[in-house]
């Protein structure tokens, strides 16, 4: 089974474990460096392959070459060719009766084991019979010599006793010092070795361990370190110089030997089981196990980071494609609760820890490590805390809840909600009460810390405020400057709403609070107004489709009607009723034809379906034509057109048949109310921006209604209606001329019936 | 006798059509759907159409379209939609001319006979080798005899009406405004124009057009002036 047929969650547990493991060989690992290495000695020590190379092995020879120096001095106090001689004398003292005794080493060392004292395998001198105070003691003893230190010499006269006790200590004290060199190098063979030689008149003394070796043979032993009387220089392959030889070597020159020389030595190959070799082996076997401990240190933490990203990356998902978070229970509480309850936990489980964690500890490890033991258990606590509480605020930021769910948040939105639900002037209240009383605040803090401001801090406090008011001031300002720009911006949606531009929608981007409200609320009553219009165009869409339609079905059977009627007519009837009927038949049917082509025009014209071709014509040529084209019917009535027209072309931009469809309806109406035998007025007059065709006549029925009123659809001068014509004529003439961008005005005055169209002129172009 | 397909579905209509056309000597056959009009068509020799618009099964314009894939016999449409851009399209995929319900029975015959002339004498016009002979669709002007036919139908104008028309029909497509046919035919410049000119156009327009409200010659530019379409 592979790895990725494991459902997330098993995949995630066994990161977890696989995460422990690694930690806990990293903690082992440093635990194991803590241990076996001197602090501060960097990692240049992994380096010394070799223990000569290291501080332990110089500390050991240093300290070796003193005990030499000590069984120097002492050689000849207690032997005697070679061998330990119980006869020699120790000491002469002469006692308050004057008597003068004179020790040997024998009777030094009989009274001593009588006191208990005697010298223990590592040759110390231990009691274990009595507790001498030896302050007590009186020092009732003249001494006057110590074969073990000739040359003491005395300052005070109570320097000159001492007590048998401390003699004897002094002895075997001294005992201890030669025997300890003698057992360890001459009666045992040993790593180290020794050879100092002073020579006077072919007269050589000689202390050493290795008698038959000359300084050449010593020196391929290995380390050594080589001083002789000819020569001021060590000769030494030592990484440092053992100190005091020169002078000890001086001291221990009894017999004032003009030549001397010293070596020591130490056999790197560690032939014989002695200190050397022993720490030889520690110092190997620890190399070794630092070694260990960095490379699981290093695994670990390697491990460590791996398992963690996994799991960073992992954190939160349930499924193999991420795509469904799930929170736990310690997601769900605000991110300070968490962060709070996490160092709760963790002062718990560190004082758990420290109750039961401590005393396991102590039961299982040995003291030396108890302090490095306990700090680990500390930091492996404080870190699963941190990573736990780390994981939920990862979840947390995965599912966008971290700033969400905090405290902080919520905090802002009260403050927030304090603020935007209240009224402008409550807000503003506020804030002008918070921006006095920071300004107010701030400048005393200012003045008291500009009173001190011979003490550095105070006068650092006194910049900081002063440019943080400064910077607060401009804040307020750069806050005032863009309210009134976004007011300025309603404004100007406003306005643009107020002149039609309804679809206008202002910009959002940067308006907040109560501002972006009302922004927001002005753009609705733009959308609201234009969806508003739209549905009424919609409608009026509609109602001329429908009308257009209707009036397809009217058209059918009237085609009918109106062809039989004229076939009834070819039959020659000469009955005059009948005649009168077929006439009055005709003339409604005919009646019913314009009125739904009428019907049809004038929706049209009004829901503004009327595709327009709009061309530059001359108003005067126009006016013309359609004279022309009226000029026989007026006659029939007896109308007389009587037009002023200016000479010079008047050039507007229309569509030539629609305003012919205009003036056609106004003449006609002017044909058909205007009363017999009177006048029609044309006339064009222009402004300087606008041409105006101006029709009147005086109506025949009296105009009881006003000028506006009758462009209303099927609204006619005459209130019995028995005139011809669909009453539609000069509601299409307004439609119509609206389209096209004109102006179109009725007035009556009494019988005065007055049209006025007028459209834009076109500048013409400038003649040279 | 000239044959004359009428299809339309009110079975009136196509009644009363029947009884002018016949009225004036032509034989009418009926049909009231695309699809019995174009049976017709291959039956029998057809010289004219008239179709309606809205029918059921096979509509008027796509039987035009049919008709037009073998066909040139002229086409009137007959149709309740009157707006432009019914007749736009409907000239426009082949048909010869359009008349909205309701219509006149005058100017139906009328259209007719001009359509069935127009078709007929295309072939067998002398050719024109007279340059004083003027032509623009339908309408001839022969300048020898002063003499205006609308197709084949002579036209009496008055001496002023004649030189408009002229004027206008040598310069085929030109527009001509007032005051420049004025200047034209009274060689004198026009001093405070008046409606004569227009007034004019209008009794020519009377004359040879079937309606004057809807000109196939003479046409008005309104605000420009007027022309002959170039045909």
């Amino acid at each position: 089974m592979k790895l990725k047929d494991y459902s997330l969650q098993i995949k995630k547990n066994i990161a977890v474990l696989l995460h422990i493991i690694f930690l806990i060989l990293a903690v082992t690992g440093i635990t194991t460096l803590y241990l076996n290495t001197t602090i501060g000695n960097g990692l240049g020590w992994l380096f010394d392959r070799n223990y000569d190379d290291s501080n332990a092995f110089l500390e050991q020879v240093q300290e070796d070459t003193e005990h030499i120096f000590q069984y120097v001095k002492y050689r000849d106090v207690f032997e005697t060719d070679g061998a330990l001689d119980l006869s020699k004398e120790m000491f002469s003292i002469t006692r308050s009766d004057g008597s003068e005794t004179t020790y040997t080493l024998e009777e030094v060392m009989r009274y001593a084991q009588g006191q208990g004292f005697y010298l223990n395998e590592q040759f110390e001198v231990v009691n274990d019979l009595f507790v001498y105070d030896t302050a007590s003691i009186a020092k009732d003893c003249l001494v006057n010599w110590r074969a073990y230190d000739k040359d003491r010499s005395i300052s005070e006269p109570g320097e000159a006793y001492a007590s048998l006790l401390d003699l004897t200590r002094e002895v075997l004290s001294s005992l201890s010092d030669y025997y300890s060199v003698y057992h360890r190098f001459i009666a045992n063979s040993s790593n180290y070795y020794f050879k100092i030689l002073y020579e006077e008149d072919n007269k050589y003394i000689i202390y050493s361990n290795a008698h038959d070796m000359t300084p050449e043979q010593l020196r391929r032993m290995g380390r050594y370190c080589y001083f002789a009387s000819d020569s001021i220089l060590l000769d030494t392959n030592l990484s440092e110089i053992p100190s005091n030889i020169t002078s000890a070597m001086e001291q221990n020159n009894f017999y004032d030997a003009s030549n001397y020389y010293m070596i020591i030595a130490v056999n790197t190959t560690y032939p014989f089981d002695d200190a050397y070799a022993a720490a030889n082996n520690e110092y190997l076997d620890m190399h070794q196990r630092t070694f260990e401990a960095l490379i699981r240190l290093a695994a670990g933490i390697i491990g460590c980071f791996l398992t963690l990203y996994y799991l960073v990356i992992a954190a939160g998902y349930q499924t193999k494609d991420r795509t469904s978070l799930r929170l736990q229970g310690l997601d769900m509480v605000s991110t300070e609760s968490c962060l709070i309850l996490t160092g709760i936990l963790t002062l718990f489980i560190l004082f758990l820890g420290e109750k039961i964690g401590y005393k396991i500890i102590h039961l299982l490890v040995v003291e030396t490590e108890w302090t490095i033991m306990e700090r680990m258990m500390r930091a492996v606590i404080i870190y699963f805390c941190c990573l736990a509480c780390a994981f939920s605020l990862l979840r947390r930021y995965k599912a966008q809840l971290l700033w969400e769910n905090s405290s902080v948040h919520q905090l802002i939105k009260n403050i927030y909600s304090y603020i935007n639900d209240k009224t402008h002037s409550y807000r503003l209240l506020c804030s002008y009460a918070a921006f006095v009383a920071i300004q107010v605040i701030g400048a005393g803090i200012f003045a008291v810390l500009y009173s001190y401001r011979q003490f550095p801090a105070a006068a650092g406090g006194c910049i900081t405020l002063a440019l943080g008011l400064a910077f607060a001031d401009y804040y307020i300002f750069h806050r005032l400057f863009i309210l009134s720009l976004q007011q300025d911006q309603m404004v100007d949606t406003i306005s643009r709403i107020a002149a039609g531009d309804t679809s206008y929608q202002m910009d959002l981007a940067g308006f907040s609070g109560k501002e972006l409200e009302v922004a927001k609320m002005l753009n609705s009553i733009g959308t609201g107004l234009e969806q508003a219009l739209q549905v009424q165009v919609r409608s009026e869409r509609l109602k001329a489709d429908l009308i257009t339609n209707v009036s397809h079905d009217i058209k059918t059977p009237l085609t009918s009607i109106i062809n039989y009627v004229d076939l009834i007519k070819r039959e020659n009837i000469k009955d005059p009723r009948i005649q009168q009927y077929l006439t009055i038949l005709e003339q409604k049917s005919q009646r019913l034809k314009t009125l739904t082509e009428d019907l049809v025009e004038a929706s049209k014209a009004s829901s503004g379906s009327i595709k327009l071709v709009m061309t530059e014509l001359d108003l005067v040529e126009m006016i013309w034509q359609t004279n022309g084209e009226f000029a026989d019917k007026y006659s029939q009535r007896q109308l007389s057109l009587v037009s002023a027209l200016p000479d010079e072309p008047i050039i507007i931009e229309a569509d030539g048949r629609h305003l012919w469809r205009v003036l056609e309806n106004l003449y006609n109406n002017a044909f058909k109310y205007a009363m017999e035998n009177s006048r029609v007025y044309v006339d064009l007059v222009k402004d300087e921006h606008k041409a105006y065709v101006i029709i009147k006549n005086v109506s025949e029925h009296p105009l009881n209604i006003e000028g506006e009123d009758l462009t209303e659809r099927f609204v006619r001068g005459d209130v019995s209606r028995t005139t011809e014509g669909s009453g539609l004529g000069l509601s299409i003439a307004k439609s119509l001329t609206t389209l096209q961008g004109g102006s179109f005005r009725i007035s009556t005055d009494a019988d005065l019936f007055k049209v006025e169209i007028g459209f834009t002129m076109k500048k013409p172009p400038k003649e040279a | 006798m000239q044959k004359i397909l009428v299809c339309d579905d009110d079975k009136q209509i196509v009644e009363a059509i029947k009884i002018y056309l016949t009225g004036e000597g032509f034989e009418v056959i009926e049909a009231y759907d695309g699809y019995e009009a174009l049976e017709l068509l291959e039956q029998q020799e057809i010289d004219l159409m008239i179709v309606d618009v809205m029918m059921p099964g096979l509509d008027g314009i796509r039987t035009i379209l049919k008709v037009r894939e073998d066909s040139s016999i002229p086409i009137i449409i007959l149709s309740a939609k009157s707006e432009d851009t019914d007749k736009i399209l409907g000239l426009n995929i082949g048909a010869d001319d359009y008349i909205s319900k309701p219509f006149s029975p005058l100017e139906l015959v009328a259209r007719v006979k001009s359509q069935l002339r127009r078709y007929t004498q295309l072939g067998n016009l002398p050719p024109v080798s007279n340059e004083q002979i003027f032509k623009c669709g339908g309408l001839t002007i022969n300048d020898d005899t002063k003499e205006v036919w609308v197709d084949d139908e002579l036209i009496k104008l008055t001496p002023i009406e004649y030189h408009i028309l002229l004027l206008l029909v040598r310069n085929a497509g030109k527009v001509f405004s007032i005051d420049e046919i004025y200047k034209q035919i009274w060689n004198e410049e026009a001093i405070g124009a008046d409606n004569t000119v227009a007034v004019h156009i209008r009794h020519i327009r009377e004359k040879i057009e079937i309606n004057p409200r809807e000109p196939r010659y003479l046409k008005v530019v309104w605000g420009v002036g007027y022309k002959i379409e170039k045909q």
